[in-house]
């Protein structure tokens, strides 16, 4: 599903990814481990293609995508979901409304908008409060939001920086639990984490890196 | 597709009532340009009819040789009437000629002299592109050319005062109006890039989530053109107010040409889209290449 063949890919002389290859088949779920710095968050935006790779080859879904036109990207973000710490849920809109953004966005019809947004919450468990404000919500719900605004397009990928940086042991364990979930029906799942501690019980594959390279 | 659009057009309403200071700013600056436009256009009208009609009065007095007689003045006549600019003319006669000095000094020259000495002539007028300073000049010198014509005149010094200042207030009234309409773009495309940088992070999550420019840009260019209805709206009622107070004030003593109402609005709101949506275009533009 995902490969990334001797990339590179630097913000300056010392700080990026260096030489990164690895390989993560369909239906995974990958943690990327790693302190602050080592690079987690520039392997993710590689793969959603926010960053400008100086070397190497990253297939996705068997596309080459580092030779993506600038104007493919939007198509390409598509096939993606992507979950962030800080959730980036539009605070004016309902719900409902930011889980059925991506839908609006591919042109989905009304009907159909509706019906999946509405499984979608109730897979992550919010189906009562679609009427509500982000800023309505805890942080634990807020993140479940965004899970599933990621989950509404049936993506290929899941791509997940640091989803339970801001959350209390618990409800990181929830979210978890959500995203190995999605895994069954075959996406994959790569998500960014320096918490080994709340990780390690998954028994998952990892990717370690520190300083831009893989350990 | 069709789902699309309707979403982006409900994006485009509710993102007017979102940001409602803004927009309101917006639509009062298109407001004011467009009833200084309309008013700039209506002056002008008025001035380019007001500048016919004293053209109009531009004309070219022709006198012969006192020794022609009727039918050789008449052939001379007919002879300037075929000068090309020449649209009209009416020729003088001695009897005509006593009647125009008399009117001028209220005396009979033949009472005077006991003779008519006035020579027979013409007024001739001249097609409406050769109504200025140079087109005078050239019909005369070639009037001037022409056997038994002893004189021919015009008002020249006046004539090229007054050509003067109608086309300096024409030339300025159509900068003024470049200007006027460059600032208004101005105007609203910085409210709209305002609208747009209180939602910058929206706009990045938006082309996270795959949104593509075209996506985000439509939204925000129908709000301009909505801005520029509004104030079209705005600007329309203001200049029906002003049209209700000119009928009772100044028509009345002053006869003045009113625009087509209907070419008004047509072009108020024809203008006010335009300037809405090339506004904001240029607002959407700076963030979004």
């Amino acid at each position: 599903m995902i490969s990334f063949e001797n990339v590179t890919a630097t913000y300056s002389k010392d700080v990026g990814i260096f030489n990164l290859s690895f390989h993560i088949p369909s239906g995974e779920m990958v943690f990327i481990m790693g302190p602050t710095g080592a690079g987690k968050s520039t392997v993710l935006r590689a793969i959603y293609n926010d960053i400008q790779i100086s070397n190497g080859k990253i297939i996705v879904d068997g596309e080459d995508i580092t030779k993506l036109k600038q104007r493919q990207i939007p198509y390409y973000r598509r096939k993606i979901g992507m979950i962030f710490q800080d959730f980036k849920l539009l605070p004016d809109r309902t719900l409902f409304e930011n889980v059925a953004l991506p839908l609006r966005i591919l042109g989905t019809p009304k009907k159909i908008i509706v019906q999946k947004v509405r499984d979608t919450l109730d897979k992550v468990g919010l189906v009562d409060k679609w009427k509500e404000l982000p800023n309505q919500l805890s942080g634990g719900e807020q993140q479940r939001v965004s899970i599933a605004r990621a989950l509404v397009k049936d993506p290929i990928i899941i791509l997940a920086d640091e989803p339970t940086g801001n959350l209390d042991l618990n409800i990181s364990d929830e979210i978890l639990d959500i995203m190995e979930m999605v895994t069954k029906s075959g996406t994959s799942v790569l998500m960014c984490t320096h918490n080994f501690p709340l990780v390690r019980p998954r028994k998952k594959n990892f990717l370690e890196l520190s300083k831009g390279r893989l350990l | 597709m069709f789902s699309k659009a309707i979403f982006l057009i409900y994006e485009s309403v509710r993102g007017l009532f979102r940001a409602k200071i803004p927009a309101l700013i917006s639509s009062a600056t298109i407001t004011i340009t467009l009833v200084i436009f309309s008013i700039s256009y209506f002056s002008y009208i008025n001035l380019v009819g007001f500048s016919y009609d004293f053209k109009k009065q531009y004309q070219i007095d022709v006198f012969f040789d006192t020794d022609l007689d009727r039918s050789e003045s008449l052939n001379v006549f007919n002879s300037i009437l075929l000068i090309d600019g020449i649209e009209q003319g009416s020729f003088v006669d001695k009897d005509d000629a006593s009647r125009i000095f008399e009117s001028y000094f209220t005396e009979d020259v033949e009472q005077i002299i006991g003779y008519n000495p006035l020579p027979m002539g013409g007024k001739f007028e001249l097609s409406i592109e050769q109504r200025n300073p140079n087109g005078l000049r050239t019909i005369v010198n070639e009037i001037r050319l022409i056997p038994k014509v002893e004189q021919a005149t015009y008002q020249s010094g006046m004539i090229a005062r007054v050509d003067k200042i109608i086309e300096n207030v024409l030339g300025s009234s159509v900068i003024a109006g470049i200007i006027i309409f460059l600032v208004s773009v101005i105007l609203v495309s910085n409210t709209i890039r305002l609208i747009i940088h209180s939602k910058e992070d929206n706009i990045a999550t938006l082309h996270l989530l795959g949104a593509s420019n075209i996506f985000i840009k439509i939204p925000f260019l129908l709000e301009g053109v909505y801005q520029g209805l509004i104030g079209a709206g705005f600007s329309i009622g203001i200049l029906w107010l002003l049209k209700a107070l000119l009928d009772y004030i100044v028509t009345p003593f002053v006869p003045i040409d009113l625009i087509n109402p209907n070419f008004i609005i047509s072009g108020n709101l024809c203008i006010g889209t335009f300037l809405g949506l090339v506004g904001s275009y240029r607002g959407i533009s700076k963030y979004l290449k």
